[in-house]
Order: C-alpha cells, then structure tokens, then sequence
C-alpha cells in the first residue's frame, strides 16, 4: 500500500531535486514490527516506517537509518529520543532536531519542508532572530505540540 | 531554528499519539509550542515574538540586541 499517490510521489521527487544540495538522513526510531510486547505497542511505527522509506525512496540525497528503540537503547539515549516512532534528522552529525508520531496528513509537509530546509542549509530565518540564536550559549527545548487534522 | 545553533533542541510531538504527554501541558489547541517545559506559546506566532519567548525561557533576553522588541505595526 503506497502511502502517496502517482502524483504526489512525481511532485515530492521534483522539490527534493531541488532542495537537497547537501545530504539528509532521517534516523527512525521503532518498535521492530509484528512484535505486541505489552507496554511498548506502537500502534504508528509501521506505518512510519513505510512512508519513510516511501519518502527517502524519492532522493538519492535523502537517507533512512531504521533503529529499534528498545534494542538500541544507547542509540535512542545519545539523541535524546524519548518515545516512538521518533524521526531524528540528521545533518553535519547534529541531531538536535526531531518528530514524534507519524507525519501525516499536514504534517507531512511539516516533515518535507524541514527536510528541504535542512539540504538546502537554509534556516530561512530573519537576520535578527539568526544572530541572537548564534549566541545562545544554553541547551533551550522547544517542543511543539501539532495534530495531523 | 534549531539549524542555526544545535543548542536548540526543537520536537514536534503530535498530541494524539501522545497524549499523556499533552495532557501535561494542557494542550487543547495545536499549534502550542512549550520551551524549556515552562513557557508556553499558544497558535502560530511570528517569528520575532517567538524568539522573545525562546529567549526569555533560556534566561538570555539580553541577546535581542537594542532594538525595541515588536510591539505592532508603527
């Protein structure tokens, strides 16, 4: 089951073309599938995975590492990952920068966009806004909620 | 953001999937963006606003520089 249509898959080929000058890789963090251990379901994680590979199928550029979170917890410590699925991305060996849940609906766009903006190594940020965040000297979270709807 | 300085540690969460996690932060509209689990920014603000926030949970409100913070159209 493709998650994205002829169309889509044609339209997203051709902006990742574009968008990605440098490498980008989406490191997922799963539950291995056809596991049901109680207490580390992960009803979404299939899923994910699928339009993942999906989506990174779409670019040479665009890069899927798939780690089971249980398995490899030391992995999932070292970026922070707290819960799953958990889609890190991965640029320049930062990993500061992730997605919780499954991107769909809008929230694809939300994925593709940082996806874009991460290979074209553009913040597209204001001058002030780039300047002042260049001198942060402290770890700040940002967590932000969204719904797919 | 977050591309500018890795110190920025920047989650999208979806709230369905994880709503113990929502329900901590009283999310009842999306988009909410929570930093440092204590400021909480509700709806989708502009960017200058957005980083008085950031800045101000970093405890670095020195770092906007002289310029007045935006108050509105002039």
């Amino acid at each position: 089951m493709a998650f994205l249509s002829d169309q889509d898959r044609e339209r997203v080929r051709q902006r990742l073309e574009q968008a990605l000058l440098r490498e980008v890789t989406l490191e997922l963090f799963t539950a291995p599938s056809g596991l049901l251990i109680p207490g580390r379901e992960c009803p979404t994680c299939e899923d994910t995975r699928h339009l993942l590979e999906e989506l990174t199928g779409l670019s040479p550029r665009l890069r899927l590492e798939v780690y089971d979170f249980y398995a490899q917890p030391e992995e999932a410590q070292r970026r922070g990952v707290e819960r799953i699925p958990a889609i890190v991305f991965r640029q320049d060996g930062h990993t500061n920068l992730k997605f919780y849940g499954i991107p769909a609906g809008f929230e694809f766009v939300t994925l593709l966009e940082t996806v874009e903006a991460l290979g074209r190594g553009e913040p597209r940020l204001q001058e002030r806004t780039r300047r002042a965040l260049e001198r942060l000297d402290r770890e700040v979270l940002v967590q932000v909620f969204v719904t797919p709807g | 953001m977050g591309m500018v300085n890795p110190k920025v540690q920047a989650e999208v969460i979806e709230a369905e999937e994880f709503p113990h996690l929502a329900r901590a932060y009283q999310v009842s509209a999306v988009p909410k963006t929570v930093i440092n689990r204590t400021v909480e920014v509700v709806g989708a603000q502009p960017e200058p606003v957005f980083l008085r926030h950031l800045l101000r949970a970093a405890g670095r409100e020195d770092l906007l520089g002289p310029e007045a913070e935006p108050t509105g159209p002039r």
